[in-house]
């Protein structure tokens, strides 16, 4: 299972594998999300923070998460769960802080205060 | 003892750091020797951004105050003349890491790394920049960008290309700036082993004169259409991003954030007219126009 911050334009994303513990926790997160509700997804890709990708190649789909918005796309089709609280978010950023450098990590935590999509949960 | 205070910011205290002993006298002695870099530490630009270096004595020892110079002062104040100390400017800038901070109250931040040194030095080429331009309009005999006459081709935006599913997720900005698909993400200065060693508008450019850039209005000539004009910005320290202009009829600027779609749009989802006055996000920082060229285009990698 793989994690990517997407979050840069000219320099690649950070990218990382995660653990055993890291894939359970985001796992059980996944797990306790409403069922996605199939439909087009939103196109606000913006500079600076978009949220992260979690590819999970067993399964063979990719989860995009940005604030409550949890977006999971398979072969052919995509769809939208609401994680309420943010929870799957937050567990993303404290796997990133101990993978990013201080300042990569600050400069997320900088972005993630300006993210309109983030404030909604605040 | 001197204070040295780096006048940049707005919102955040000023970086500021003490300097004594053989290195403050050397500092004087350098200054005392071109007084006409010396303004009132009042004086000069008061807009955002750079605005010049205060050196303030903070002792009343002899040996500091006898060269001349009043206890507090201002260098590189943005004054239009050529002997504005820029050059000193830029040597105390690059001395901050070697510092510990000297906030004006409150506890001291932590020493001052090459992120921010950059940052601020970008800062200063803007001023100089901006002063150099003025200078230049001024003398009759030195050709003006006015004066100058680039060609460059402009081509109808095409999002449809950088958005297929097999292209989107290798192309940057950088290759749509370019308007070549390299399915590499291509990094200025890569295809020619220069590429950038700091996320810096002076390393950023650097690496992209290095793949075949040119600055604006320095021309490229007809054999290297398709030559086009893009922007370049940068989020201090962390990325560089950048923009193409498309057709005049069309009137706006396209990007490609990273492995996102392909747009005209900027931050708050307006037609980009201008890219130094769009929403960038934290794409803060303004480096400047330049050309790409059919043989920078064959080397990006």
């Amino acid at each position: 299972m793989w994690v990517e911050l997407d979050i840069f334009s000219g320099r690649p994303n950070p990218a990382w594998p995660l653990d055993a513990g890291e894939a359970q926790t985001v796992n059980a997160l996944l797990a306790a999300l409403p069922e996605p509700v199939p439909g087009p997804q939103s196109a606000d890709e913006p500079l600076g923070y978009r949220g992260f990708h979690i590819t999970d190649p067993a399964l063979d789909r990719i989860v995009t998460v940005r604030g409550t918005t949890v977006v999971v796309r398979t072969a052919g089709a995509a769809g939208t769960a609401i994680d309420g609280q943010a929870h799957l978010e937050q567990a993303l950023v404290e796997i990133a802080h101990a993978r990013l450098d201080p300042d990569t990590y600050e400069f997320l935590l900088s972005q993630l205060k300006s993210d309109p999509t983030r404030r909604q949960t605040e | 003892m001197l204070r040295i205070t780096i006048e940049a910011f707005s919102g955040r205290e000023d970086p500021s750091y003490l300097m004594e002993g053989a290195e403050a006298r050397e500092l004087l002695r350098d200054v005392g020797r071109r007084p006409e870099v010396v303004l009132d530490s009042q004086a000069g630009f008061d807009g955002l951004g750079f605005r010049g270096v205060i050196v303030e004595s903070l002792s009343d020892d002899d040996e500091e105050n006898g060269y001349g110079l009043p206890p507090k002062f201002k260098i590189a104040g943005a004054a239009a003349d050529r002997g504005n100390g820029f050059d000193l400017a830029e040597r105390l800038i690059r001395a901050l890491p070697q510092h510990q901070p000297y906030p004006s109250a409150g506890e001291a931040p932590a020493v001052a790394g090459e992120d921010m040194v950059d940052y601020l030095l970008g800062l200063l080429q803007q001023t100089s920049d901006r002063q150099q331009s003025a200078l230049d309009s001024s003398a009759a005999e030195v050709p003006t960008p006015e004066d100058v006459a680039c060609y460059y081709e402009r081509s109808k935006f095409n999002p449809g290309f950088w958005n297929a599913l097999n292209v989107i997720g290798k192309n940057n900005c950088y290759n749509y700036a370019t308007n070549r698909r390299t399915d590499t993400f291509a990094q200025p200065g890569r295809g020619v082993g220069a590429q950038y060693a700091a996320l810096s508008c002076a390393e950023v450019t650097r690496a992209a004169l290095a793949d075949g850039c040119h600055r604006r209005y320095d021309c490229f000539p007809d054999s290297e259409k398709p030559r086009r004009l893009v922007a370049l910005v940068v989020a201090p320290g962390f990325d560089y991003h950048w923009y193409r202009i498309h057709t005049a009829a069309e009137g706006f600027w396209g990007h490609k954030p990273g492995g996102t779609a392909a747009r005209n749009t900027d931050n708050s989802n307006r037609v980009i007219i201008n890219p130094e006055t769009c929403d960038r996000g934290p794409y803060t920082q303004f480096c400047g126009y330049f050309y790409t060229c059919k043989s920078q285009a064959d080397r990006i990698r």
